[in-house]
């Protein structure tokens, strides 16, 4: 008997017999054709983030155009940090000549909430490749977040949800590099107009909302709101970063009471 | 030091902050308190960074903002009703659009 995933086992003879019917695809190929579905849906979902991220990602490769940085070295961060906040404050200090620690740390301070991204998807990954790991961690940033964090909601079979959350990454990470670099040899001539920047923001608004089920996660989101907002006048844009540690915080006290 | 040494130095640096949570939390125990704000981390993450979003569009001033805001609204009523992100970006940069030449005919 053969088995598949998606249906109950069939005989091993089935395919040898003849029949007027026409020929079932096998357990493998229903098994690439949903690996391939999942995947493609990773892309579509990313698509709208790629779209209000890639602005920014023009106005980065300008920057590092115009600050007397050597520009493969400036672009390459886009591959090496791959983090918009962060590439904009580490090519503004290196062409203020500052110290490599003070790039190195400031780089890292503004990247702390992806660790928190990190810690998040970790367990979806446990049992998978070493090299799946070191991949799918390296290409964590916040639109490949916002589509592995729908990629494991847990209506996909864990093959299929890193199908789904590759194809979004890796879109993104090639859309990057592409924007930035277009950036750096071209300049930017972006259609302000058009406001393409706010979709980021209006797609998280929706993640938060079709997200935010319970008491405790509305009380972590309103905190979240208010201190980031409070915070940003931090410097090394902590924001972000406060608001996050600072709603956690609150709606892990609210879990532990009610618990 | 050359700016390729520190360029790579700050790749490393943000490749270890994405990759030892991997490296611990995929082979180990989630710790519980882990496992309680696990759910959480999205929304917040994703409301911290709107509201950091909206703070800095503040600073263009009501002309900039109330739009931003109208736009954020909409998305929120819109997402809440469809269950849809997509519908929930098409309401808002409609709204925002709307907004933002509402502003420009006014002033």
């Amino acid at each position: 008997m053969t088995s598949t995933a998606f249906g109950p086992a069939t005989p091993a003879t089935a395919s040898t017999a003849p029949s007027a019917a026409p020929p079932r695809p096998t357990a493998g190929a229903l098994d690439r054709a949903a690996g391939r579905r999942a995947f493609l849906d990773g892309v579509r979902a990313m698509l709208p983030l790629l779209a209000s991220v890639a602005p920014f990602g023009l106005v980065i490769g300008v920057t590092v155009a115009e600050a007397g940085v050597p520009h493969l070295a400036g672009w390459s961060l886009s591959w090496l940090v791959y983090a918009g906040s962060a590439q904009l404050a580490a090519v503004g200090l290196l062409a203020d000549s500052a110290s490599a620690a003070v790039v190195v740390a400031s780089v890292a301070v503004i990247n702390l909430r992806v660790g928190l991204y990190s810690a998040a998807l970790a367990p979806h990954w446990r049992g998978t490749s070493w090299w799946w790991r070191v991949l799918a961690g390296y290409l964590i940033i916040d639109p490949s977040f916002a589509v592995g964090s729908q990629s494991y909601d847990g209506s996909r079979p864990p093959r299929l949800a890193h199908r789904h959350y590759l194809g979004g990454a890796l879109l993104l990470w090639a859309g990057w590099l592409a924007v930035t670099g277009l950036g750096v040899t071209v300049g930017a001539v972006l259609p302000a107009a058009l406001r393409l920047e706010s979709i980021g923001l209006l797609y998280i608004v929706g993640l938060v909302v079709l997200s935010a089920r319970t008491t405790a996660t509305w009380v972590a989101v309103g905190v979240a709101i208010v201190t980031a907002a409070g915070a940003s006048l931090l410097p090394l844009h902590l924001g972000p970063a406060v608001g996050m540690v600072a709603g956690l915080l609150a709606g892990s006290i609210l879990l532990r009471r009610t618990s | 030091m050359s700016t390729w040494t520190v360029v790579v130095l700050a790749g490393l640096a943000v490749l270890a902050i994405r990759l030892v949570p991997v490296a611990l939390l995929s082979t180990r125990p989630v710790p519980a308190w882990l496992a309680r704000v696990g759910p959480l981390t999205a929304p917040v993450a994703f409301a911290a960074l709107g509201a950091s979003s909206i703070t800095g569009a503040a600073a263009g001033g009501p002309a900039e903002l109330v739009p931003l805001l109208a736009a954020v609204a909409t998305a929120g009523v819109v997402a809440r009703s469809t269950r849809s992100t997509s519908w929930a970006v098409a309401a808002g940069m409609a709204t925002l659009w709307a907004g933002v030449a509402l502003v420009a005919y006014a002033g």
